[in-house]
């Protein structure tokens, strides 16, 4: 199987000046990961808040350069040697945000929201232009009187509906999901989550689709990748990791979930914060939270090694 | 669908329903069916000084500036005085107020609204670039404004004005670019947040460029305030002008405006009080009609106010 996305060895760091005259540091966001989905998969990113899945996410769409390492779509880098983007349109990589409400522009009607991507050269011209935004609103479930409405006018999920058809318009082959469902109402997630599996099996799309819960990546997910602080700590075959977590992160993240059964070995309860990426913990930056921390954390950085077949794991425990 | 139900249950049964019409779908008669009743009054208010100016020689019962000693100082309508033939009286040299209030509209609200244009144009470029683009262009543009900040603007006013010759052109000029600042800074405030809203990041990851996006996507969301400071400032202006004109540096006679119309009354306040009221009347009910008709301008381009109502 071919692989559309391939992430190399990509590394992202930020300058950050504490005070004024300060000494600018280094905010590492990610940490040398590395990662390929195959055409027509779904790849699952989870983790906390500030573990650095959007700014991955982002430098697979080409909204930031990574400082080191590239991402190629289909063999294609991403980003040229200046760090500016080199892939558009459908050779590139679309996205699709987490709040509907702040992602289309409230001053403008559905036609013309669905219409942008297509202004953008190569032009599509008016007629068909106007069948593919018909085209999309069929796509995605909403009807051509949508057209003329604008954004307010519908409910959150209306709303997640039409970013996902105006992030197809251009009939990209992957798409970046960075937590498309968080915002909405519960009961409209499975509804944009079918959607979602529907759509792929229809155009075969790739999906890295990124989730702070278990749940949802669990279920549109092939594989999953759990990352911490800007690292990949587990990684297998979602059913795989989901039933027998290797690290105790992922462990937690498991037990802390209500919808996925987890037993072995009982509950994991994660306590304190993620800690500042200004300052990370020396060797496993997990340890400040693991609860089965020993000396050697502290001492050497675990690699992600793999510990079967299709997984991979960084933890010193065996 | 579940969550479709709240937009298909508008239209009901048939092939093809006819649901509530989105506000681009309806008719202008059914929009301006939905004018306020605060939006007619500004209407009216703004309305009849500019059709009155765009008229004002065909509506002069006299010449505004001819002089006639022996009629000076008559009283309007209604008081002990008056002379049929000048309806709201003269002044101290015996012109006809009315003359001369239709002759100032034409003055006064060019002026009010020219310097607008020009300020309000100069800011929102000023703003949309300063807010949008790097950080070394906002810099700089802002150190600039901080600058002309610091300048009291009536200063600024005078020292242009005393190199300038003082007339109508050099005072929507004079106005119009001490004015621009606070448009300047407004609007980059604005779009220093808007830019950060994700619907302008999904339109930089479609490749939209630059100044596409501040026409499209920026200039539209930054158009309420945009309206109403400009309503404020047309405001604000005429009475600058009146001030101008008081000093002497604004309109030279014998070119009338209702401000220089206020100060030369204001020797006769006493005696004939109508020579600066009735000129202060006219600039409080424009100003009045200006701001109503801005709060209305301003619902009515807003999509999420002007629908399913």
């Amino acid at each position: 199987m071919t692989e559309l996305l391939q992430i190399q060895d990509v590394r992202k760091t930020f300058g950050i000046r504490s005070s004024f005259l300060g000494r600018k540091k280094d905010l590492v966001a990610v940490e040398g990961i590395s990662l390929r989905i195959p055409k027509g998969r779904t790849l699952g990113l989870v983790g906390e808040s500030g573990s650095g899945k959007s700014t991955l996410a982002n430098m697979v769409t080409g909204m930031l350069a990574p400082t080191s390492g590239q991402v190629l779509i289909d063999g294609q880098p991403v980003h040229d040697q200046k760090g500016k983007v080199a892939l558009r349109g459908e050779s590139g990589a679309q996205i699709v945000f987490q709040d509907p409400y702040s992602s289309l522009n409230p001053r403008m009607p559905v036609a013309q929201l669905l219409a942008e991507p297509l202004k953008v050269a190569p032009k599509v011209l008016m007629p068909e232009r106007e069948q593919r935004v018909n085209e999309l609103l069929d796509q995605v479930g909403l009807p051509r009187s949508a057209r003329q409405k604008y954004p307010h006018e519908f409910s959150g999920g209306q709303r997640q509906r039409i970013v996902i058809a105006r992030a197809l318009a251009r009939r990209p082959r992957l798409l970046v999901c960075d937590e498309p469902v968080s915002a909405l109402d519960v009961s409209v997630q499975s509804q944009i989550l079918n959607l979602l599996k529907d759509l792929q099996d229809e155009l075969g799309l790739t999906y890295l689709f990124i989730g702070h819960g278990l749940e949802s990546v669990g279920f549109m997910s092939d594989e999953i990748a759990v990352m911490y602080l800007g690292r990949i700590v587990e990684q297998g075959p979602a059913h795989q990791v989901l039933a027998d977590p290797v690290h105790p992160y992922t462990q937690a993240l498991i037990s802390s979930s209500e919808a996925i059964p987890f037993h072995a070995g009982g509950t994991v309860e994660l306590t304190g914060e993620i800690p500042s990426p200004l300052n990370p913990p020396s060797g496993c930056v997990f340890r400040t939270r693991c609860p089965l921390v020993t000396d050697i954390c502290a001492e050497a950085v675990p690699a992600l090694t793999p510990r079967s077949e299709s997984r991979m794991a960084a933890c010193h425990r065996r | 669908m579940a969550e479709s139900t709240t937009m298909s249950a508008s239209g009901t049964g048939s092939v093809e329903p006819a649901p509530a019409k989105s506000f681009s779908q309806r008719s202008w008669r059914s929009k301006l069916r939905r004018v306020p009743l605060s939006g007619w009054i500004g209407l009216v208010l703004v309305g009849v000084p500019a059709v009155v100016a765009i008229f004002a020689p065909l509506l002069m019962p006299h010449s505004p500036t001819e002089i006639d000693p022996t009629r000076a100082l008559l009283p309007p309508i209604g008081m002990e005085g008056y002379q049929p033939g000048h309806l709201l009286g003269t002044d101290n040299l015996g012109r006809d107020l009315l003359s001369r209030l239709i002759e100032g509209a034409r003055i006064s609200l060019l002026i009010g609204v020219l310097s607008v244009v020009l300020a309000g144009s100069i800011g929102l470029t000023v703003g949309l670039a300063a807010g949008y683009y790097s950080k070394w262009i906002d810099a700089l543009l802002m150190r600039f404004v901080d600058a002309l900040l610091a300048i009291p603007s009536i200063l600024l006013i005078l020292v242009i004005l005393g190199v300038l010759d003082p007339g109508m052109w050099t005072l929507i000029f004079v106005l119009g670019i001490t004015n621009w600042v606070i448009y300047a800074r407004q609007i980059r405030a604005e779009v220093l947040e808007l830019r950060e809203r994700q619907f302008i990041r999904a339109a930089q990851n479609f490749g939209v460029s630059g100044p596409t996006i501040l026409l499209r996507h920026l200039t539209p969301n930054v158009m309420p305030s945009f309206i109403v400071l400009s309503t404020l400032s047309v405001a604000t202006v005429i009475v600058t002008e009146s001030g101008l004109s008081f000093l002497g540096l604004g309109v030279q006679p014998p070119d009338i405006s209702w401000g220089l119309m206020l100060t030369t009354g204001r020797d006769y306040l006493a005696t004939a009080w109508w020579i600066s009221t009735l000129p202060g009347l006219a600039i409080t009910f424009t100003v009045l009609g200006i701001l109503l008709l801005g709060d209305w301008l301003r619902d009515a381009l807003d999509p999420r106010l002007a629908v399913g109502r």
